[in-house]
């Protein structure tokens, strides 16, 4: 049996069991729109563990940060360093939003902040900053899928083709169970990631340095700077302290508002679920160290990939390791592209109805109704996420960080609207607005080398306090339950 | 403990940790030599820091819990 064949049957039988999972986990669950988009707000302590953990163990862990430990040294170790401290916020505002999520029906995070601040342009705006991190983030999910079929099977199966195949399933489960397809699949996934991030990254080390000592050893010892922070730019030179750390910053802010990440407040079954799955979550950084030594592992390795975020399917490739082993990690590849690409498909669908069609625009669905409207929604934009994944060519980190610029731009309304009595609706979106510009013009025309979403972040909460401080107040603060 | 001496240690090990994740105090740690546990200081730091979160997030979850179960109580 060659190679490929093995690759592709160890594949399959992944992409099987992860649909088998998926397609069983929607039993039990309500036909109703709070069913299918928050699972009927009954997700227990391990599914949140999971869901929340193997949302940032996307496409970026096993391929970007690999890329950025064997091209640019120490600057990847901010990758552990804005996930350690940037869940934190959610234990505070995770049960205050779960607690009202119950108390009004609310299950995404703009119905929250508009509904609090009055304001029903400001859900579309939230709505929009969502899909505009969205749609690159699943394009990258996808890309870095077909990417990875591409290079293990030899340019048998082709990057457009690979995405495709694996996207399918992913629409399939996410169609049929909602939530819970996404909260068992992720499951499954983690473990499956964790076992494997482990495995390769002390084998990789001891095969081709004799063990991760003597790796940073010998790296140290052959280019002393490469493992200094703050580590290098991509083109070679020194990475500047201020970047680091307001990339850390910005990174460690706008974490725990992805929307996809916050929606989960409105799916845990209790306060309790969520302040424990925060309390746990830093422990998820000990499996992204290892994906870190990978990376390290391919430094002086002979021949260079062409480019950083191949490192690990190039090292893989040429080692003449067994097809089953390579099949194993091509199926953690995809695991990682999966868990993360399905909460953003399945959370961007129901933001496109709630926040943009139902709050946005102020018209009613039935539960049935929004339920059907969210299945619908999955198409277009996976659609939309898929052309951009096939046409663009996307650099997978660089991509990341753009990504949490707007994002980061959520927090202050967020927090506003949660802490802050005197906070308006007309403040919250003049900051949101002016703050997601500033961030989008800073990141395209470079001024300061800071990130850009830090002055994005400054621009936002000083419209947002000064605006919010003239008055007046305005809007009904708590809407009828739904 | 009380939860209001809680939620002050908490917030000062958030400061601390931030700056230390981010700038001044990590340059303390830039250097990779000597390796500590096989690993550049730098990177040892940040695993001790995530390590460190668990533990301070742990012990203010129980503080408040008990003192939640006191009310409820």
């Amino acid at each position: 049996m060659s190679a490929d064949i093995q690759i592709m049957g160890v594949v399959g039988l992944y992409l099987a069991l992860s649909l088998f999972v998926g397609l069983r986990a929607g039993k039990g669950v309500s036909d109703s729109a709070t069913g299918f988009v928050v699972g009927d707000r009954a997700m227990g302590g391990v599914l949140m563990y999971f869901v929340t953990g193997a949302t940032i163990f996307s496409a970026f862990a096993f391929l970007g940060a690999p890329g950025w430990a064997w091209s640019r040294g120490a600057a990847a170790f901010h990758i552990l360093a804005f996930g350690i401290l940037g869940f934190i916020p959610f234990y505070f505002i995770g049960p205050a939003a779960s607690r009202l999520g119950r108390k009004h029906g609310f299950v995404t995070q703009a119905e929250l902040v508009a509904a609090r601040l009055g304001s029903r342009p400001l859900a579309l705006v939230m709505a929009l900053v969502s899909l505009l991190a969205f749609i690159p983030y699943l394009a990258l999910q996808m890309r870095g899928s077909g990417h990875v079929l591409e290079v293990l099977t030899r340019g048998a199966i082709p990057m457009q083709w690979g995405a495709a195949l694996v996207y399918g399933v992913v629409l399939l489960y996410v169609w049929r169970s909602g939530v819970m397809g996404v909260g068992w699949t992720n499951t499954l996934q983690g473990l499956f990631m964790m076992v494997l991030a482990w495995t390769l990254g002390l084998y990789l080390p001891y095969a081709l340095h004799g063990g991760v000592g003597p790796m940073f050893a010998k790296i140290a010892e052959r280019d002393p700077g490469f493992l200094t922070l703050p580590g290098r730019t991509p083109d070679g030179g020194d990475w500047s302290w201020s970047s680091y750390a307001s990339s850390v910053f910005v990174m460690a802010v706008g974490f725990s508002f992805w929307p996809h990440l916050f929606q989960k407040a409105f799916a845990a079954k209790s306060e309790r679920v969520l302040r424990r799955t925060v309390v746990l979550y830093p422990t998820f950084q000990f499996f992204l160290l290892p994906i870190l030594f990978i990376g390290f592992a391919g430094v002086g390795f002979d021949p260079p990939p062409e480019q950083a975020d191949q490192i690990l399917p190039h090292l893989l490739l040429h080692m003449d390791l067994p097809a089953l082993v390579v099949g194993l990690f091509c199926a953690g590849a995809l695991a990682a592209s999966m868990s993360s690409g399905d909460a953003i498909l399945h959370s961007a669908a129901s933001i496109v109805v709630r926040d943009g069609w139902i709050v946005g625009f102020g018209r009613s669905l039935s539960p049935n109704a929004e339920r059907r409207a969210v299945r619908l929604m999955l198409l277009p934009l996976l659609l939309v996420s898929y052309l951009v994944a096939a046409v663009f060519p996307v650099d997978i980190v660089g991509l990341l960080s753009y990504a949490y610029g707007p994002v980061g731009q959520l927090a202050p309304p967020v927090l506003a609207a949660l802490f802050w009595s005197k906070a308006t609706g007309r403040g919250a979106l003049a900051g949101l607005v002016v703050g997601s510009m500033v961030t989008i013009w800073f990141s395209r025309f470079p001024l300061w080398p800071v990130h850009a979403g830090l002055l994005g972040l400054v621009a936002n909460v000083l419209l947002l306090v000064s605006i919010s401080l003239l008055g007046p107040h305005w809007g009904e603060r708590f809407p009828r339950k739904r | 403990m009380t939860p209001r001496r809680a939620h002050l240690a908490l917030g000062l090990f958030v400061l601390v940790a931030m700056l230390s994740l981010t700038w001044p105090l990590s340059v303390w740690f830039a250097e990779p030599l000597p390796l500590v546990l096989g690993l550049p200081r730098g990177l040892f730091t940040i695993c001790c820091w995530a390590a460190a979160t668990f533990v301070a997030l742990l012990a203010y979850d129980r503080v408040l819990s008990k003192d939640r179960e006191q009310e409820d109580a």
